[in-house]
């Protein structure tokens, strides 16, 4: 059982087409991911507080003291959002959230040493303009695909029993792709087809700290310092003479500082109520040498409950095994605002952990949001993100009892 | 059953993820320097600099699928014939009684066609070749002194005339003897009183190709034998190069050339379409043979050399009665090596149609003339983002 989910997890994860259509994305790195499980997303986006026995965070490297055994762990969501002003424009993608494998070091201080794979942004979008010149009628279409990601590495360690710290090193990654097609009506007349493909590649950090206080309630804090990335852009034209020309371009990508705050607080046995803000100011970021006017401060807030059937938290295992349910919301400002138009989201979010076998376990979670005005140029939007993460562990430094 | 399950829900999350068409929502919102910008490029606004002139260009008439032959006041015209295949066991036996040529008349000739038509068949003493013989070669061409036959009457369907058994002897002789490079054959040149230049059918008409039958006694009997294998050509002078303006002439030949300055295309942009227009100068235009009104352009791979690139294209009709247009990928790729390397740049060779064979002439107007008759070239192409 435990092979069939990773292996159907893996084929899931590269069967997943990174496509979708948001012209936002175009601007920017893309649409930025929320680097949220699915635990995360049911409870309103909260993290930077969050512990897990299970659940492998990509927020606050502080939480993976709290993680038992070894565990490998991926996520999926499916996002769908429907336009308010085209009502035949619909669009859907699915795309993996974040790989994390978690390998306890050691047991006295909780030392935890993880490696994943996290999205940063992607960018998708599909947009077609008509046009005529001496006659002759064409559509153009212009596209972006692509994004940045990273692959992580950090540890985390408890060294008081209140206080759990934690780091990770990224390795930003990624390109992104923005083609023009152009095409006659009359077949006849050559084509337009140039493309330019930006890579980018960088180092950035996040710290993260998780303080424990009376009655189990949790201060969690996490900064991601100003990164830069090097991005050098190619830019290819396709002939009518099956040659095509490529000339490169060097320029820095800033990665603004983003931060978390967060708190937690268990309610009894059985509840667990969170809240969180997350802030990061683009406004001042550089575009490969230049400082776009679309970009502005972003920040999100949230708060959400979990509830937890069963009481039973004497061990990893049965902590492991039961079953937990999720209810929150939050608002957030994208970093992007079209034409003065800022881009604000409003969720409610739905959730649901369970065991399946084992250590293993796998939360869903269901988004229902808005964004954006009806009086925006875009309209407003209704989205809805299902997403599932698994998590699958084995016990390690389990103590037997000597013969 | 689970590895059903696991299939059906693999395809299921595939099918989540198909693309989507793209669509017009958003694209006000794209930044102007994403959006593609299509300009038009033309020598006529611009008024960029063209350069024209006219080149003799000798031609080899061996696929031509008409002899001409006559002269006029300002063309002459004369056919090389020879026959390299004839029945191999003739050639020392038997009587030849009489050796006669006939040439079949193609519709097309100019001058005073009804008149009647004078020429002389004279033996060719060299070696020559339908591939390479030129007009600038004739001059050096040596004949025998004294003519071998001719012809003086009205052309009608067709030409026959005799030559010299002799020298039909000689050839046989060669041919038995498989000295077949040494049949030289037959020039036949245009004589006093002729004042026409008639087309008559040549090799590659095959049932009205120009034949030699040969009567003989042979073995007792009266026996017609048909010589083979023609190899026929012809070469045409006509009248001096113009001084102004573009000639492209047929059958002898005169090439255009034009060349256009597209320097202000940026380097490296794509050329989505490329236009040439020229305009026919009536005045400078004669109409003998089939006269379509179309020329074939090439493009110029070494202008000194005169060199043709490999793809041509023909123009068409424009949009009034003298003006001709070619527009087409071909000429789309001409121009965008041009626009991505301007060493290449050495212009367009304009060529007559049927240049082998017709002996038309189609004046066009050169750099020289005004902005709006001077040859002129229109680049649609994308501004680079």
């Amino acid at each position: 059982m435990q092979r069939t989910l990773v292996l159907f997890f893996l084929v899931l994860s590269t069967a997943a087409a990174q496509n979708g259509e948001s012209i936002i994305s175009r601007f920017g790195i893309g649409d930025l991911d929320q680097q949220l499980t699915s635990r995360q997303r049911g409870m309103g986006g909260v993290a930077a507080s969050l512990t897990s026995t299970y659940d492998v965070s990509s927020t606050n490297p502080a939480s993976w003291t709290g993680v038992g055994g070894l565990r490998l762990q991926g996520g999926l969501l499916y996002e769908f959002e429907s336009y308010s002003k085209n009502s035949r424009l619909s669009t859907g993608s699915m795309s993996i959230k974040a790989l994390h494998f978690s390998l306890p070091l050691e047991e006295s201080m909780h030392a935890r040493l993880v490696a994943g794979f996290v999205p940063v942004s992607r960018v998708g979008y599909q947009v077609r303009g008509t046009g005529s010149v001496n006659g002759e009628s064409y559509r153009v279409d212009y596209l972006g695909r692509g994004g940045v990601s990273s692959f992580t590495v950090g540890a985390a360690i408890q060294p008081l029993p209140a206080l759990s710290l934690g780091a990770m090193y990224r390795f930003l990654f990624g390109t992104i792709d923005r083609e023009q097609q152009l095409v006659f009506d009359n077949g006849t007349t050559f084509g337009t087809k140039q493309w330019s493909t930006t890579s980018h590649n960088g180092s950035a950090f996040t710290v993260g700290a998780i303080v424990t206080g009376p009655g189990d309630a949790t201060l969690g804090f996490t900064v991601a310092p100003a990164a830069s990335l090097a991005a050098t852009r190619d830019y290819t034209y396709r002939y009518s003479t099956n040659d095509s020309t490529v000339s490169g371009e060097s320029g820095t990508q800033d990665i603004p500082l983003r931060y978390s705050v967060g708190v937690s607080s268990p309610l009894g046995k059985r509840f667990l109520v969170a809240a969180e803000y997350t802030a990061q100011d683009w406004s001042g970021a550089t575009v490969f040498n230049t400082m776009p006017g679309e970009l502005t401060a972003s920040y999100r807030i949230g708060a959400g409950v979990e509830w937890r059937p069963s009481d039973d938290n004497a061990s990893v295992a049965a902590a492991a095994k039961a079953m937990m349910f999720r209810l929150g919301f939050y608002q957030q400002k994208g970093y992007v605002a079209l034409n003065g138009e800022e881009q604000k989201e409003t969720f409610i979010t739905i959730g649901a952990g369970l065991p399946i076998l084992g250590m293993n376990r796998a939360d869903a979670s269901f988004e229902l949001g808005w964004r954006g005005a009806s009086e925006q140029i875009l309209g407003s939007r209704l989205l809805v993100r299902f997403a599932v993460t698994v998590s699958v562990g084995e016990s390690w430094f389990v103590r037997k009892d000597a013969d | 059953m689970k590895l059903r399950l696991s299939s059906i829900l693999l395809l299921a999350v595939i099918a989540a993820g198909c693309h989507n068409e793209p669509s017009p929502t958003g694209i006000g919102l794209l930044p102007g320097t994403d959006l593609v910008g299509l300009e038009t490029f033309d020598t006529q606004a611009a008024q960029s600099p063209v350069r024209s002139s006219t080149t003799f260009a000798p031609t080899p008439a061996a696929s031509s699928p008409y002899l001409s032959l006559g002269k006029t006041a300002e063309y002459e015209s004369s056919i090389l014939l020879r026959w390299l295949s004839f029945p191999a066991d003739i050639a020392e036996g038997g009587a030849i009684v009489s050796a006669t040529v006939t040439l079949y008349r193609a519709p097309y000739g100019f001058g005073d066609v009804s008149a009647p038509l004078h020429f002389e068949a004279r033996d060719v003493q060299q070696s020559w070749s339908s591939h390479t013989f030129t007009s600038d070669s004739l001059q050096n061409l040596r004949t025998g002194a004294a003519p071998v036959g001719a012809f003086s009457g009205a052309a009608g369907d067709s030409v026959t005339f005799t030559i010299d058994s002799t020298l039909v002897r000689s050839w046989l002789k060669l041919m038995s003897s498989q000295r077949y490079t040494e049949i030289y054959g037959l020039l036949l040149k245009a004589a006093g009183g002729t004042n026409a230049v008639l087309a008559f059918e040549s090799f590659e008409r095959l049932n009205k190709a120009p034949s030699l039958v040969l009567k003989m006694v042979y073995g007792g009997k009266d026996t017609v034998f048909n010589a083979a294998t023609l190899e026929d050509t012809f070469i045409a002078k006509g009248p001096q190069l113009p001084s102004t303006g573009l000639a492209v002439h047929g059958g002898l030949s005169y090439r255009g050339k034009v060349r256009f300055d597209v320097s202000a295309v940026p380097r490296g942009c794509i050329v989505n379409q490329a236009t040439l227009t020229l305009t026919i100068d009536p005045a400078a235009t004669r109409k003998q043979f089939r006269t379509a009104d179309s020329l074939v352009v090439y493009e110029l791979k070494d202008s000194a050399a005169f060199a043709l690139g490999d793809v041509s294209m023909v123009t068409q009709k424009a949009d009034t009665a003298n003006r001709l247009s070619a527009k087409s990928f071909a000429l789309t790729q001409i121009v965008q090596r041009w626009v991505n390397h301007p060493e290449m740049n050495h212009g367009l060779a304009l060529l007559k149609l049927n240049e082998a064979s017709d002996l038309d002439l189609i004046g066009l107007f050169g750099a020289e003339a005004t902005p709006e008759r001077r040859p002129r070239l229109t680049i649609l192409y994308t501004k680079k983002p």
